[in-house]
């Protein structure tokens, strides 16, 4: 095993580099559990916390529901948000962590929320509200099928159990 | 010579079925780096058909939330190169399909390390991560360690370099499936127990996935027995998978069912992690560690914890070594007494077949053979059995269960080190007094006799 100067000290660096990447990773883990604020990682390490929680039968899922659109209040329960946007579920956490807080909450819903229905709705003047919903897995267990069959959606399971609060985009 | 131990103690330490040899391995290296080829080839054609493709989302928004990467080169070079996005992403399919065609240059490798890198930062710079493109960055990183030569085995160096890059891919491939089990089994406490566990996370990633229902959701959730087995054997696949790493009898066996996991959780989550299954077909299916020949017996054996009875029957069973042997090549250093003496009192069973004597200093085809192996003679004798060889302390503990009984050396040769263990405690030993006698009687080691002939 000879060989120049420079192939022994590739070689070092190998036998160095290999196992430190996996160390490094090992010692990212509990590092990104303390920087870690919702899922934000150290790219690109990660920590790999896949569906770790197991839930209970009665879990919690906020909601954004709009009630007028231009003053002119909408048929049954319109949300908005939960939509297939991964995206606007986190600005909708984020809106509901401050006002759960009480810091923020307005400039929050401002600043994270209006965009989003404005992308969706326009400029119209949009009352809405953001609820905390309660949602049993057996019912959703038990209604899987009408689901898959798109007889209901999966909002209809959701039971708004506390107002986090009511706005409107104009400002108010 | 300390990595190529680490690397046989490791990848080759599993002792199940047959043992692998030193030839399995060297003809493993030009298999990886073909291996390495259709890795590069499956990222040009993902960047070339706009899944990695370099842009910025939504058409031109700008990262909201920018990884380190994005900021380094924000901070470097302005905003400006963010429009200049196909311009990059051809470059990085260049760099991909050179990596393909070159793998021996470190310039491709490096650069196709480097675009995934920002590629795959950017995509995830805003506010949100999506790890399906991660494992492509982790292999990149680690084929960047593939030898620059032929990487055909055929030196030692190539030989370790490539087994060495492998053996990170491979780590990295698997290390996220441990970390994931790991984390189930901390955050879940007794509820990895519950009979419901995985239908209660099925139904609430239903929620999450609205109206989308998964294909196999509505049948799955309804059979609580079926959610607890899979559950079960996710919970094990998962928290075991590093493991396989060492285990070559699994590289086969645990890709497929790490590939048909993640065709489950797409088909009952709608999480697709289609650039994992490829990787896992390249790096674990096709994986050339994997032995040539496996049966359910040897990858039963090779299951972390639940092979461990399986284990210990079957080297209850297997005390006895092979019966019909047709040849046995033995190559000693003829310069130390210990050894000539040891190889002249050697007698083997009649059942066994013929012992052929190769002093390793007179060379010889074998002794060309075991050159070529990454094994260096001075660190032990070798037996050549059939197409296998053993080295140092197997060397010495397959010669002692082959050996008669009769006799006082053979006697006590079969008691001492017939136990693989006692083998591998006593042969340092042996291999010290051998350095000892040589230096007394001022003859050089095998390797430099070989160079100054």
């Amino acid at each position: 095993m000879g060989g120049t100067g420079s192939s022994r000290r590739r070689r070092r660096l190998v036998r160095l580099l290999a196992p430190a990447v996996v160390v490094l990773y090992v010692i990212m883990i509990p590092l990104n559990s303390v920087v870690e604020t919702d899922h934000v990682e150290i790219f690109p390490f990660f920590k790999w916390r896949l569906f770790a929680y197991v839930p209970d039968w009665q879990t919690h899922e906020y909601a954004l529901i709009v009630e007028a659109i231009d003053g002119q209040a909408v048929d049954g329960t319109y949300y908005l948000i939960p939509n297939d946007s991964v995206r606007d579920w986190k600005a909708l956490r984020v809106a509901a962590a401050a006002c759960n807080t009480g810091v923020d909450c307005d400039d929050t819903v401002a600043e994270v929320i209006h965009p989003l229905i404005r992308r969706d709705l326009g400029d119209s003047s949009v009352d809405f509200r953001i609820v905390r919903a309660r949602i049993d897995l057996r019912d959703v267990q038990d209604h899987v099928n009408e689901l898959n069959e798109g007889e209901i959606a999966a909002t209809d399971l959701f039971r708004p159990i506390e107002e986090l609060g009511r706005w409107n985009t104009s400002g108010s | 010579m300390e990595h190529i131990r680490f690397l046989r103690k490791s990848v080759l330490g599993v002792r199940v079925g047959e043992p692998r040899s030193q030839a399995d391995l060297a003809r493993a290296a030009p298999r990886i780096v073909l291996l390495s080829r259709f890795f590069y080839v499956f990222v040009a054609y993902m960047i070339a058909s706009s899944s990695l493709r370099f842009s910025l989302a939504d058409g031109d928004q700008y990262p909201t939330a920018p990884l380190w990467p994005v900021r380094l080169v924000q901070n470097t070079v302005g905003t400006g190169w963010f429009v200049h996005g196909f311009t990059v992403t051809a470059i990085g399919a260049l760099l991909a399909l050179s990596a393909a065609i070159a793998p021996r240059a470190l310039v491709w490798r490096l650069g196709t390390f480097l675009y995934l890198l920002l590629q795959v930062a950017l995509r995830n710079s805003y506010g949100s991560i999506n790890h399906g493109a991660h494992v492509l960055l982790y292999i990149s990183f680690a084929l960047m360690f593939l030898p620059r030569g032929r990487g055909d085995g055929r030196s030692r160096e190539d030989l370790v370099r490539c087994l060495g890059a492998f053996w990170l891919a491979q780590t990295l491939v698997l290390l996220p499936y441990t970390l994931s089990g790991f984390w189930k089994i901390r955050h879940s406490g007794l509820e990895i127990f519950s009979p419901d566990a995985l239908t209660r996370i099925l139904l609430d990633r239903l929620i999450a996935e609205l109206d989308d229902v998964p294909p196999l959701l509505p049948q799955v959730v309804q059979h609580t027995t079926l959610t607890q087995v899979m559950w079960i054997l996710t919970l094990y696949v998962e928290v075991v998978a590093l493991l396989v790493v060492f285990r070559p009898h699994l590289h086969r066996p645990f890709g497929i069912v790490l590939m048909l996991f993640h065709m489950l959780s797409d088909w009952t989550m709608n999480i697709a992690f289609s650039n994992n299954i490829l990787v896992l077909a390249l790096f674990l299916v096709l994986s050339p560690l994997a032995p040539s020949r496996s049966s359910l017996s040897h990858i039963v054996q090779s299951l972390p914890v639940l092979g461990i009875p399986f284990r210990a029957l079957s080297r209850r069973r297997s005390s006895r070594p092979q019966q019909t042997i047709d040849k046995v090549w033995l190559v000693y250093d003829g310069e130390c007494p210990l050894c000539s003496n040891y190889a002249q009192f050697l007698e083997l069973r009649q059942s066994v077949g013929e012992l052929i004597l190769v002093d390793a200093r007179q060379g010889g085809p074998i002794v060309e053979d075991i050159r070529r192996l990454p094994h260096d003679l001075n660190d032990g004798m070798v037996v050549k059995i059939g197409e296998r060889f053993y080295i140092g302390h197997e060397a010495l503990n397959v010669l002692a269960r082959l050996s008669e009984s009769r006799g006082a050396f053979n006697g006590i040769n079969r008691w001492m080190f017939g136990s693989a263990a006692a083998a591998r405690l006593g042969y340092p030993w042996l291999k010290l007094g051998r350095r000892i006698v040589l230096r007394l009687k001022g003859v050089s080691p095998i390797g430099e006799s070989a160079r100054q002939t």
